[in-house]
């Protein structure tokens, strides 16, 4: 594949090449477009329904009075929980929860009746199961809420009885009320959160393995290199076509994620989208030149996907959306800090659901071109590394056969 | 049997003569075994950054602080002169919730009249939302409830019986399994049972459907032998990292471990080889290994979601959890993680263990007659 003549080496020869490439390659419009999009379908498909409702939980109800009836109907009528099997003894419960079919059972005493009237102070105790812990914790919280209800009405009603005003009564059950706001989030969906940070979770993967991949296919001919560089008549624009096209892809298919998340599924959006915008094309160029550089470091297209799947697989603990980076160690917070995800994250999370001034993510921005820039950095000195032992391999001043 | 036996010996000596199968399935392995718990074994979050405005500047809104402070979930930062400065550091990242406790604070309390405080928490971050704000409501119940029964001793109530009314019922939660709901316990080992999946399916997708046999052997049952033996082989390489991950490995990061060792093995023999089954259908459909590797590289993340530990299964929709039961790690990733760390027995996963029965059997016929397929082409 020689330069046509009449046709000038540069930018737009290279554009043409991978373009015809592409065509050619089944394996790349769907690397880039159709597969991404099918797994935010399935991703938006598992979280579809918001929140978890109805979470199955079980009752030992020990007590069978009036108040233990109350009980159960007010743990009934969270929204979170429902009673879905009534057990003899804890073993029945504890078995239900090995079998995963309820996330807790709800222990009423016996006596529970008698002994609350006569100030014995009988214990209602939960058993859940938080191994998982999502659930765990949700359950957890709608049942300890549905519970210290029912003991406020308790503790409301005998001293209503006592003659205490209704007033008066509240203030002694509760002297220091907290009024919780919870910023950026009113609704308390994480799931707006999960959907907001696994669309670019997902997208880096592709991005990286399907960079690597089209550059180390060029590595494997033993002249794709050279050809890449003559068409384009120089390094910077050699590189630049080569991944351009992809680049354009990656960004249509991020842009129309976010347009049916923030758009079609109602998820808030709230910040500056200019921003937002420059951010996503410099992190997919990172992503690029990343995959580029393990294509031009991996010994072949299979170790070259194996760097690639090894830093952006294991990525999404390292970002530190799920489990904060606050609370991790040191090599883990490092890591995390290489990575150009977690910038991209936080100024991606700050400018859609917080809403925060542009002012406070211009440190996540900078982060992200900085390190864009070492890559790439290292990508150029890599290539020019590969020309010399090439030139080298060839022989001096002999021409490098295309 | 011996046709079987040289089978899975010719399978040992393919992995090992390939490079790109022994690194993903030998070398991946043991690294990501190290590398994918890093970001999670510290377990749970504590002490998350809170500012405080105090503009009461009491004994009682001092001793609120204090507790607060005290606590495991949270630490208090810095004392802000008015909300909004407390604001600044909370958008500028330094804090994660604030604290206003108001003017005449303490002189409400002494009167007997409900004295609120505000709290302002960062709520995008679930894990941190939940220390701080949990940690703060306790401080200021705990205060509270220590006013209440005061008063009432001043009016003459005895200490009994004022706690019997404060308190008539109190509420008991206990954690079943993981106490102190670590997050690595919660999340290494399912992701395990999937990167265990991940690997084996690359390293058989690398290997590649096997050669076109002898112009004689081409019939099914030798075919049928033929899968067995490269499937027994894989099943036999991957059963020690089995142990690895989800005995060894828990044991070095001390995650809880309850289950009895023998049941997790018989899911895990069951689960492996209805993989290496998988592997090998997906080996005979696929143009080429580096495919397959594209094609299972981006699936980690909605795989691991899938699973109904991370996210329940009841709250997806039911056709999707049916058909995720097809895919071996979702069964197996909730059978794993009940018997490793809830110890469960093999009875109480069952229908997990049924559906790994059924993936087995199937993707067994499918490699079967893919690979005739393929060879016949």
């Amino acid at each position: 594949m020689k330069p046509q003549s009449g046709v000038k080496p540069g930018l737009l020869l290279v554009l043409r090449r991978e373009l015809r490439w592409m065509r050619r390659r089944p394996a790349m419009p769907i690397m880039t477009l159709g597969f991404p999009l099918l797994v935010f379908v399935l991703l938006a498909a598992v979280f579809n329904t918001g929140l978890p409702t109805h979470l199955p939980v079980a009752v030992l109800d020990q007590d069978r009075s009036t108040l233990s009836r109350q009980i159960v109907q007010a743990v009934d009528a969270s929204p979170d929980v429902a009673v879905a099997e009534r057990v003899d003894d804890l073993a029945g419960g504890r078995r239900l929860i090995l079998a995963g079919r309820v996330y807790a059972v709800v222990m009423i005493p016996a006596n529970l009746e008698r002994d609350v009237t006569t100030g014995r102070r009988p214990t209602l105790v939960v058993f859940y199961n938080n191994e998982f812990l999502t659930v765990g914790s949700l359950v957890s919280r709608a049942l300890g809420d549905a519970l210290g209800t029912a003991e406020a009405g308790v503790a409301l009603a005998a001293r209503l009885k006592q003659g205490e005003s209704r007033q008066t009564a509240l203030a002694a059950i509760t002297p220091i009320p907290v009024q919780i706001s919870p910023l950026f989030n009113p609704t308390m969906n994480y799931v707006y959160f999960l959907l907001v940070a696994l669309i670019p979770t997902v997208l880096q993967i592709f991005i990286c393995v399907t960079s690597a991949y089209s550059v180390s296919l060029e590595r494997r001919s033993t002249v794709g290199l050279v050809i890449l560089s003559r068409l384009g008549g120089g390094l910077a624009p050699a590189i630049m076509g080569k991944l351009l096209p992809y680049t354009l892809a990656f960004l249509t298919t991020l842009c129309l994620a976010d347009a049916v998340l923030f758009g079609g599924l109602g998820t808030p959006f709230r910040g500056d989208w200019r921003l937002l915008l420059l951010a996503d094309v410099l992190f997919i160029l990172a992503y690029q030149m990343i995959g580029a550089l393990f294509a031009l470091i991996g010994r072949d297209t299979v170790q070259a996907l194996g760097f690639a799947g090894l830093l952006t697989a294991p990525s999404f603990g390292y970002i530190g959306v799920s489990f904060p980076s606050l609370a991790m160690g040191s090599f883990p917070q490092f890591w995390g800090d290489l990575l150009p995800a977690s910038w991209y994250m936080h100024l991606r999370i700050e400018q859609t659901l917080k809403g925060v001034a542009p002012a406070y993510s211009f440190e996540n921005l900078a982060a992200l071109a900085m390190i864009l820039a070492a890559v790439t950095a290292l990508t150029v000195l890599r290539l020019l590394s590969l020309r010399r032992a090439r030139l080298l391999a060839a022989g001096q001043g002999e021409e490098v056969v295309p | 049997m011996r046709e079987l036996l040289a089978g899975v010996c010719a399978e040992f000596k393919r992995i090992s003569s390939n490079e790109g199968a022994r690194t993903t399935m030998v070398v991946a392995v043991l690294i990501y075994a190290v590398f994918y718990p890093q970001p999670y074994l510290n377990e749970t979050v504590r002490k998350v950054p809170v500012v405080v405005v105090d503009q009461d500047h009491s004994a009682t809104s001092r001793d609120l602080i204090r507790r607060i402070d005290a606590s495991d979930g949270a630490a208090v930062i810095a004392a802000a002169r008015d909300v909004s400065t407390a604001r600044d550091s909370l958008l500028a990242g330094r804090a994660s919730a604030i604290v206003v406790i108001p003017a005449d604070f303490e002189r409400d309390i002494l009167a007997g009249r409900p004295s609120p405080i505000a709290t302002y928490g960062d709520a995008g971050y679930f894990l941190i939302y939940r220390a701080a704000v949990g940690a703060i409501g306790a401080a200021a119940q705990s205060v509270g409830a220590g006013i209440a029964v005061h008063r009432l001793s001043v009016q003459g109530v005895e200490p009994a019986t004022a706690l019997a009314m404060v308190d008539p019922m109190p509420v008991t939660l206990v954690p079943l399994f993981n106490p102190q709901g670590g997050y690595a316990t919660y999340v290494v080992p399912t992701a395990f049972v999937l990167i265990l999946q991940q690997t084996l399916l690359m390293g058989i997708g690398i290997l590649g459907p096997a050669p076109p046999q002898r112009a004689g052997g081409r019939t099914l049952g030798s075919q049928a032998i033929g899968v067995l033996a490269r499937a027994l082989a894989f099943v036999a390489l991957y059963l020690p990292f089995a142990i690895l991950y989800l005995v060894i490995m828990p044991y070095l990061y001390h995650l809880p471990r309850l289950g009895a060792v023998g049941d997790l093995l018989t899911v895990m023999v069951v689960f492996l080889f209805a993989v290496s089954v998988l592997g090998l259908t997906l080996a005979a459909l696929m143009p080429s290994g580096e495919s397959v590797i594209l094609m299972l590289v981006v699936l980690g993340v909605p795989l691991f979601f899938l699973s109904g530990v991370s996210w329940p299964t009841e709250s997806m929709p039911r056709s999707l959890s049916m058909i995720a039961q097809g895919i071996p790690s979702i069964p197996a990733m909730n059978a794993a993680v009940r018997i490793g760390q809830m110890g469960a027995s093999l009875a109480d996963v069952s229908s997990e263990l049924r559906s790994l029965a059924l993936d087995a059997g199937a993707y067994f016929l499918a490699a079967v007659v893919c690979q005739s397929v393929r060879d016949r082409r």
